[in-house]
């Protein structure tokens, strides 16, 4: 197992999401790399290791992946559900972070087998206490499942 | 309770009259049936009379050619003969005036010819008697008592024949009538079938029309359900870099920015934060008119103080307890109670620490809870306006709020079949109640 902080893999598609995500890890000080797709084909591109995604150093497998549901191309469910199906990655834990809190959201996505579901607050203040304790239950607490045999 | 028929009142005045006819086709068979068989009773009775009336004057021939040859022979079986052509004619006679005694003039008719016959009969006696073959002939009375039977002979033939023709005109008035029934009758379904068949066609229209209707509300739905999909997911989006933004400028740029440019800043945070505000409550209203509401039995006092924990308001709370049974849907029921109780220890006079009393009242199989307060009232003209959706009789430093948690109450309750009302005057606290139906109040 490697020493080097657990790699997160950030699936969303507006800039200034992204933006404040990273401002929000930064404030927490949360030290594991965060990756950046910004689609869903990118996505499902990422967790395969497929295209300019192969060099698993420069993009290692995430630890973590934070899911927005509305995408371009190839929604949230729509990789969560291939995820769920891929042997070897499909044990990714899937935290969806999203601006929906519509009921069909939540229960299709914990149906497809998301592990957590959040919603993206509007105060900054809110997102960081958010990501702290993202940081705490995800990467200290939680118990990691085995990626390499699944 | 008799249920209304479901048809209309043409095609059941159709049927009425159809089942009037066709009980009328029934009894003119019977009636018909049994005059015809009076009738043909009749018609057999006159032919009965002819044929005894042909017999007596047979006896009458026989008795006289029996004498005849006793006399010319005096044979005695030949007297034998004679005497029981005597007594079976007497036989047939009397047979006959038995069978025409309803007709008068044919009675007098045979008195007579009985005459004439008892009279013949003497005379054919004492022929016998004295064997006298002359005395035998009597070519007056034979020819009298002949003629007799011939003209009631002629009398009966035309009564059988008037008898006859009336029972055929019966017969046929009675066919034509039936038949003229029958065609009624035949007339009146067909045009029953075409009533029934158009009134189908036009329920079946109906149906088509509402089953349209009930699509386009169906795609209305779905619409609005994508709008506030939308209003939810996007709407937020701008909102969340609004409020991001300006406060990384706060934080990470606060040494470049002077005092009104950390106000403007801070504008921009609170101005994102209330149409954050805005578009969450208007998004509790819209869902609270889509959602489905499953009532059951809810206790009172539990909904009451889940509510409670979730205001968490520093208002002191009475309850006049127990408060019984709703029927309601559980969760719906505790937004309601929550969103009445943080608007009842809201509107309080600065200074004045909110209390809030809650009562029930049990009425007709309906139960009324009370959410009453010591605030600032509300002014009779207002009392209905507070239940609107964004409608607001403060300004925001005065009581912050959207004005959406009693609009999203009486939706609710309305949703679930109740009611809401307040009862107020300005400075003396307000009685907010909601009504619905009383729950099941065994465990």
């Amino acid at each position: 197992m490697s020493i080097a902080p657990r790699a997160i893999l950030l699936v969303e598609d507006d800039e200034n999401d992204v933006l404040l995500i990273q401002r929000a890890f930064r404030n927490a000080k949360l030290a594991n790399p965060l990756h950046v797709v910004r689609d869903g084909d990118s996505a499902v591109a990422y967790l395969s290791g497929a295209g300019e995604y192969a060099d698993r150093t420069a993009h290692p497998l995430p630890e973590l992946m934070l899911l927005d549901l509305k995408l371009p191309r190839k929604s949230g469910l729509e990789v969560l559900a291939w995820l769920r199906q891929e042997s070897g990655i499909k044990r990714v834990p899937v935290v969806v972070l999203t601006s929906s809190r519509e009921r069909r959201d939540v229960d299709k996505a914990y149906e497809l087998g998301a592990n957590s579901y959040l919603v993206k607050p509007v105060e900054f203040e809110s997102l960081l206490e958010m990501v702290k304790t993202l940081g705490v239950y995800w990467m200290i607490f939680n118990e990691k499942p085995d990626l390499e045999t699944g | 309770m008799a249920r209304p028929s479901p048809l209309p009142p043409r095609i059941r005045i159709g049927f009425g009259l159809a089942l009037v006819l066709v009980v009328g086709i029934v009894s003119l068979t019977i009636y018909t049936t049994r005059a015809s068989i009076v009738d043909r009773d009749w018609v057999s009775h006159t032919r009965q009379v002819m044929i005894d009336l042909q017999a007596t004057l047979a006896g009458l021939n026989q008795a006289k050619a029996d004498a005849s040859a006793f006399l010319l022979t005096g044979d005695s079986a030949a007297k034998t003969w004679y005497s029981e052509d005597v007594a079976r004619t007497r036989l047939d006679f009397d047979a006959l005036r038995e069978a025409t005694r309803d007709n008068p003039a044919q009675t007098a008719r045979l008195d007579s010819l009985a005459t004439v016959l008892s009279a013949r009969f003497a005379v054919l006696n004492r022929a016998i008697v004295r064997r006298d073959l002359k005395g035998a002939e009597s070519a007056v009375l034979a020819g009298v008592a002949r003629g007799m039977i011939a003209s009631a002979y002629a009398v009966e033939d035309s009564l059988l024949r008037i008898r006859a023709s009336r029972s055929e005109a019966s017969r046929t008035t009675s066919l034509f009538v039936l038949g003229t029934l029958v065609v009624l009758v035949l007339g009146l379904l067909v045009a029953v079938y075409l009533l029934t068949a158009r009134d189908i066609r036009g329920r079946q229209a109906l149906e088509r029309e509402l089953e349209r209707r009930a699509a386009d509300l169906e795609a209305a739905l779905a619409e609005l359900e994508s709008f506030s999909y939308t209003v939810s997911h996007d709407l937020r989006a701008p909102l969340r870099a609004m409020d991001g933004f300006s406060r990384a400028l706060l934080e990470d740029y606060a040494g470049q920015l002077d005092a009104t440019g950390v106000d403007y800043a801070r504008r921009i945070v609170a101005a994102a934060a209330r149409m954050d505000g805005l578009i969450q409550d208007l998004l509790a209203y819209s869902r609270a008119g889509r959602d489905e509401f499953t009532l059951s039995s809810v206790s009172l006092d539990d909904a009451l103080a889940e509510a409670a924990r979730q205001v968490g308001s520093g208002a002191e709370l009475v309850v006049a307890g127990p408060l019984g049974m709703a029927l309601a849907h559980p969760r719906a029921l505790v937004q309601v109670l929550a969103n009445l109780l943080s608007n009842a220890a809201k509107f309080v006079a600065p200074g004045t620490p909110p209390r809030v009393t809650v009562s029930a009242e049990r009425r007709d199989g309906k139960v009324r809870l009370w959410v009453e307060d010591n605030g600032i009232g509300i002014a009779p003209e207002h009392r209905e306006r507070v239940f609107r959706v964004f409608e607001r009789l403060h300004g925001q430093e005065a009581y912050p709020g959207t004005g959406i948690g009693l609009a999203i109450v009486r939706r609710v309750m309305g949703r679930m079949g109740g009611t809401t009302g307040v009862e107020s005057a300005p400075g003396s606290g307000s009685r907010f109640w909601i009504e619905c139906q009383e729950g099941d109040t065994s465990p």
